[in-house]
C-alpha cells in the first residue's frame, strides 16, 4: 500500500483529473445554436497550406478553407465545360475568342486583413505560379498560358497559346490567389521561410489562428466571408499519424472527423459510438499492379515474359478483382478498368475489361507455349520458369492483404508470384530504377482526366511511366480525346479500350474515401477534389451540441 | 577531481564526434531515396528534381555534404527538414522535447521513486504474500507489451468509462489563452495513461534490482552491526541498508536516463504524443537525413551525459569511490 502520501490527498488529486474540464467546457461565450466547432484529424503535417508550396493531402486541405480560386469545377466535376463551373472570387468569366478568358472579380471579395482582392492579385499570382523555379509542377500545368494582364481593378484577362477544351479548368483549378500586397516584396527564394507562410492572410471562409507545431493547426470563421459566414466557425486539424489512435479519439467523442477509416475493421469499431456515421466520398485514386516491359533493373532490354502482351492479359483474367475489393475494402471501392478513378467525369465511359477467367487464362497460358516440364506446379518456358517478383510497400496495410491473395491467384494458374515487401523510400527507389517485375503501386490524380500522359504515354516515359509502357496507338487516341471539345465520351471510350489492349498493368480499384462525421453536422458534403471546402456551408443541428459547439 | 572530470568529458566529446561521423555516413549509405516521399505523391519533372536535390544539398559528394554539416553544427544550425520543409531541424526537435521529457521525466520518477520503494518493501517483507504478489504483478507487467497495454488502457478507462483522453498531449480545443492551472490539469490528464503504460511496463526493473540489492545489503556485516547496537529497522534500512544498494540503482538510473529524451515510438503512436521518439521513427521512414541524424545526435549525447552523470552518481553514493586514474566502483 502507499502510505506516504494521505489517503484523501490521492482521491482528491484522482478526481480532480476525472473531472477537470478541458478547455472548451469553461468558455461561456454565447454561440448561436447552429453553430460549432470541427475537430478534423489528418496524417500529415499541415506545414505550407499556401498557395506555390501546396504538397500533400493535409496541405491541400487547410488551403481549400483558407485560399479561394477564381472558379472551381461544379458537382459533376466535368473539367472540359466551363458551363458546370462555380463562382469563386470570379463573379462571371466570357470568351473573347476560343484563346481569351476574360474574368470579372467579385467586388465583395476580401483579404482577410480586410483589403480588396483585385486584378492586381490575379496577375501577381499567376505570373508567380508559372516561375518553374517558384512551382515546377503548376507552372508546367500552366505552361499553355500565354499571357495575364489586368484591365481595371476587377477584371483580368487571360490569353492562351492554343485552344483546348481544358483552357478554363486550368485556368482555375491550378492556381489559388495571394494577397500580392502583402507578398510582392518577399523573394521567391524566401517565402517558404517567411512569416507570411508562418501566419497566412488568405481570402476563404476561414482566418488563420495558429499552429503548433507537430500537434494542430486552428483556423476560425470569417463572419465577413463574402459568399456567407460559416457556422463551423472554429476548426481544428489535428496531427494524428496512427489510425488506432485516430479511430480511439472518435470513439471519446475528442475529435469529429476523420477521412482515413479503415475500410474492414473500421466500421464495425466506429459502430460502437452512435454519435458517428460514415459518409463516403468517390476518389480519386486508383490501385494496380503495373508490369515492367523492361528487364528487371535493366532497362536496354526487354522483359524475357512481360513483354509479351499475352501473358500480360493472362495475368490479369486470373486475377478476382471483385473477391479482393470486398475482402480488402469491405466493398467500400469500384472495380478499375482503367487509370481513371470513380470520381473522374469519363468513369462511365471505360470498358469493363479485363474480366475474371482462370481457365481462359491458364488456355492463353498454354497457347503460348508454357507448361510445367518439372511438376513443381510452376509453368516454365524453355526451362525459364513462370515466376515474377512483385514489390510491395510495407506502409499499406491494403496491398499488403491483397499481395497474398493475388499470389495464390496466380498460383492457381502455375504462376509464381515472389512477394518483395519493402519499405517505402526503398520501394520508391526500386520503382524509379526499374527494379521490379510487377510493382504494386497507386495514384491519387487530379479531376482531369488528361493526367493519364503522364504515367500511360510514350512521352511519359521520361518521368511517370515506370513501367516504360509505350504505344504510339495508344498515345494518338488519347491526344484525340484530350482535344476533342466537350462530351467527348466515344473518344475517351477508344482510347480507354486501345489501353486495355495493350494491358500495360492490372488497374484493380479505386477505393472510396470513407470519413467518419459526426452526426451532429448538418448539411454535409464531401467533394472528392476537395474534401472539407464545403465546411463552410455545415452547421450544427442545436439539439445535438456538444460542449465543444458552445 | 577536475582532472578526472575534464578526462571524461574529452573521452565522451570524441565518442559523440565518431558517433556522429557514422551516423552521418551510414544513413546516406542505406538504401532510399529521401526525396521519394514527395516523388511518389506526384509526377516530379527532372528539372524539379534537381532544384529538390540543390536545396537539400543531396546533389553534392558526402565529402561536401558532412563539411556543409560540421560547418552548420559550429553554428547550431542542424540543417532543414525534408519531410516537413521548410522547417528547421532545431525548431522541430524544440517542439518535440518538452512532450518527451516530460513523458520520460515522469516515468523516471515513478519508477525510481515508486519502484526502488517497493524493491525495499518487497526485501523487508521476503516470503510475505506482499513479496509474492509483487513479483508475480511486476514480471507480468514486464511481460506485456507496451502497445497492448496501452490500447487496453484506452479500451477501458477512456472508451468504456469515459475518465481520461484517449490520446493527444492536450485538448484540441484548449486555447493559448487558458490560465497555468487549466492548462496543468489539462496536461496532467492527458499524461495519466501514457505515463501509466511506460511505468507499468518498465517498472519491473528497478522493483526487481532494488529488492536483490537489499537483501545482499542486509547479509553485509556493517549492517548486522547496526543491527547489534540497537538502532531502529528505519535508521538500520534507510541509513546503511539503502545507501549501499544505491549504486546498481544508480546504474539502471544511468542506461535509463536517454528515456527522457528518446521517447517511446510505441506509446507515442497509440496515445499520439507528440514527442520525439515518433518524430524519429517518421524521419527513418522517409530518410529525412536531417531530422534523422539531428535526433541521432540528441540520443548519442544523452547516452553519452547519462553515463557521466552516473559515474559521478557513484562518487557521491559511496565514499569509497574516488576521482582516481582507476576509479571503478569497488
Amino acid at each position: 500500500m502507499i502510505t506516504f502520501l494521505p489517503r484523501n490527498v490521492l482521491v482528491a488529486a484522482a478526481a480532480a483529473l476525472a473531472a477537470g474540464s478541458p478547455a472548451w467546457a469553461q468558455q461561456r461565450s454565447a454561440r448561436p445554436p447552429d453553430h460549432g466547432s470541427a475537430v478534423i484529424m489528418v496524417g500529415q503535417e499541415p506545414s505550407t497550406p499556401v498557395p506555390t508550396l501546396l504538397t500533400g493531402s493535409a496541405n491541400l486541405a487547410v488551403a481549400d478553407l483558407l485560399f479561394l480560386r477564381l472558379a472551381r469545377p461544379g458537382k459533376q466535376l466535368v473539367t472540359t465545360d466551363e458551363r458546370t463551373f462555380e463562382p469563386e472570387l470570379a463573379r462571371s468569366w466570357t470568351r473573347r475568342d476560343s484563346l481569351t478568358l476574360v474574368f470579372e472579380l467579385d467586388p465583395r471579395a476580401r483579404w482577410h486583413d480586410g483589403t480588396r482582392v483585385t486584378s492586381r492579385d490575379v496577375v501577381f499570382t499567376f505570373n508567380r505560379t508559372r516561375d518553374s523555379t517558384v512551382d515546377p509542377q503548376r507552372a508546367l500545368l500552366l505552361r499553355s498560358l500565354a499571357t495575364i494582364a489586368a484591365e481595371g481593378d476587377r477584371r483580368v484577362v487571360l490569353r492562351f497559346t492554343r485552344a483546348y477544351p481544358e483552357q478554363f479548368y486550368d485556368a482555375t483549378f491550378h492556381v489559388r490567389l495571394l494577397p500580392a500586397h502583402l507578398v510582392d516584396t518577399i523573394p521567391p527564394s524566401r517565402f517558404a521561410n517567411s512569416r507570411f507562410v508562418r501566419e497566412p492572410v488568405g481570402n476563404g471562409p476561414y482566418r488563420w489562428n495558429r499552429r503548433e507545431p507537430g500537434q494542430r493547426l486552428e483556423l476560425t470563421g470569417n463572419p465577413d466571408f463574402f459568399l456567407g459566414a460559416p457556422k463551423i466557425d472554429r476548426v481544428v486539424f489535428l496531427l494524428v499519424r496512427d489510425v488506432e489512435a485516430a479511430l480511439n479519439l472518435l470513439l471519446d467523442g475528442s475529435a469529429d472527423l476523420y477521412e482515413a477509416v479503415p475500410p474492414v475493421s473500421g466500421p464495425p469499431r466506429l459502430a460502437a459510438n452512435p454519435s458517428l456515421r460514415l459518409v463516403t466520398a468517390p476518389s480519386f485514386s486508383v490501385v494496380y499492379l503495373l508490369f515492367n516491359y523492361r528487364a528487371y533493373g535493366d532497362r536496354s532490354q526487354p522483359h524475357p515474359l512481360l513483354a509479351d502482351p499475352e501473358v500480360r492479359r493472362a495475368i490479369a483474367m486470373a486475377i478476382d478483382r471483385r473477391t479482393m475489393i470486398q475482402s480488402t475494402y469491405g466493398g467500400y471501392g469500384t472495380v478499375a478498368s482503367a487509370p481513371v478513378a470513380q470520381a473522374h467525369w469519363t468513369f462511365s465511359v471505360v470498358p469493363h475489361e479485363p474480366r475474371y477467367d482462370p481457365n481462359g487464362a491458364a488456355a492463353i497460358l498454354r497457347q503460348r507455349g508454357f507448361r510445367d516440364s518439372d511438376g513443381d506446379a510452376v509453368l516454365d518456358r524453355n526451362g525459364v520458369p513462370l515466376s515474377l517478383r512483385l514489390n510491395v510497400p510495407t506502409t499499406s496495410a491494403t496491398r499488403m492483404s491483397m499481395a497474398t491473395q493475388i499470389q495464390e491467384q496466380l498460383r492457381h494458374i502455375g504462376v509464381r508470384l515472389e512477394l518483395v515487401r519493402l519499405d517505402a523510400p526503398v520501394w520508391i527507389q526500386r520503382r524509379g530504377r526499374g527494379e521490379f517485375d510487377l510493382d504494386f503501386s497507386a495514384a491519387t490524380m487530379d479531376p482531369t482526366p488528361t493526367g493519364i500522359v503522364q504515367s500511360w504515354s510514350c512521352a511519359g516515359q521520361s518521368g511517370g511511366n515506370a513501367g516504360r509502357f509505350c504505344d504510339p496507338a495508344v498515345d494518338r487516341l488519347v491526344e484525340h480525346a484530350i482535344a476533342a471539345s466537350r462530351g467527348a465520351d466515344r473518344e475517351w471510350r477508344a482510347a480507354y479500350a486501345a489501353l486495355q489492349r495493350a494491358v500495360p498493368a492490372v488497374f484493380l480499384v479505386s477505393p472510396q474515401t470513407l470519413v467518419a462525421v459526426h452526426r451532429r453536422y448538418r448539411n454535409v458534403s464531401l467533394r472528392p477534389e476537395s474534401l472539407y471546402g464545403e465546411l463552410w456551408r455545415w452547421s450544427v443541428d442545436p439539439a445535438r451540441r456538444i460542449a465543444r459547439d458552445r | 577531481m577536475i582532472r578526472w572530470l575534464l578526462r571524461r568529458l574529452l573521452q565522451a566529446a570524441v565518442t559523440f564526434a565518431v558517433a556522429v561521423l557514422l551516423l552521418f555516413v551510414l544513413m546516406r549509405i542505406t538504401p532510399g531515396d529521401p526525396l521519394a516521399r514527395l516523388t511518389d505523391e506526384r509526377a516530379v519533372s527532372e528539372q524539379e528534381l534537381r532544384q529538390l536535390r540543390a536545396r537539400f544539398g543531396l546533389d553534392q559528394p558526402i565529402a561536401t555534404q558532412l563539411r556543409a554539416f560540421l560547418g552548420g553544427l559550429t553554428r547550431g544550425d542542424l540543417g532543414v527538414s525534408i519531410e516537413h520543409y521548410p522547417e528547421p531541424v532545431t525548431s522541430l526537435i524544440a517542439a518535440r522535447l518538452p512532450a518527451t521529457v516530460l513523458l520520460g521525466g515522469t516515468v523516471l520518477l515513478i519508477n525510481f521513486t515508486l519502484g526502488a520503494w517497493l524493491g525495499v518493501r518487497q526485501a523487508v517483507r521476503r516470503g510475505s504474500h506482499f513479496d509474492r504478489w509483487m513479483t508475480r504483478f511486476a514480471l507480468a507487467a514486464y511481460a506485456m507489451p507496451s502497445f497492448w497495454l496501452g490500447l487496453m488502457l484506452v479500451a477501458f478507462v477512456s472508451i468504456r468509462w469515459q475518465l481520461l483522453p484517449a490520446a493527444q498531449m492536450t485538448d484540441p480545443l484548449l486555447g493559448p489563452d487558458a490560465g497555468v492551472l487549466t492548462r496543468a490539469i489539462d496536461v496532467l490528464r492527458h499524461l495519466v495513461l501514457p505515463a501509466l503504460t511506460l511505468s507499468l511496463t518498465t517498472i519491473a526493473l528497478p522493483i526487481r534490482h532494488q529488492r536483490a540489492a537489499m537483501l545482499a545489503a542486509f547479509r553485509l556485516d556493517f549492517v548486522t552491526a547496526a543491527r547489534a547496537r540497537g538502532l531502529s529497522q528505519r535508521r538500520v534500512l534507510w541509513r546503511h541498508a539503502w545507501r549501499v544498494t544505491l549504486i546498481p540503482l544508480i546504474t539502471l538510473l544511468g542506461l535509463w536516463l536517454p528515456l527522457l529524451v528518446t521517447g517511446s515510438v510505441f506509446v507515442e503512436a497509440v496515445f499520439n504524443w507528440p514527442g520525439l521518439g515518433s518524430l524519429a521513427y517518421q524521419a527513418i521512414a522517409a530518410r529525412d537525413y536531417p531530422v534523422l541524424l539531428g535526433t541521432a545526435m540528441l540520443v548519442t549525447g544523452a547516452v553519452i551525459t547519462a553515463g557521466l552523470l552516473a559515474d559521478l552518481g557513484y562518487a557521491l553514493a559511496d565514499p569509497r569511490v574516488r576521482f582516481e586514474r582507476r576509479s571503478a566502483p569497488r
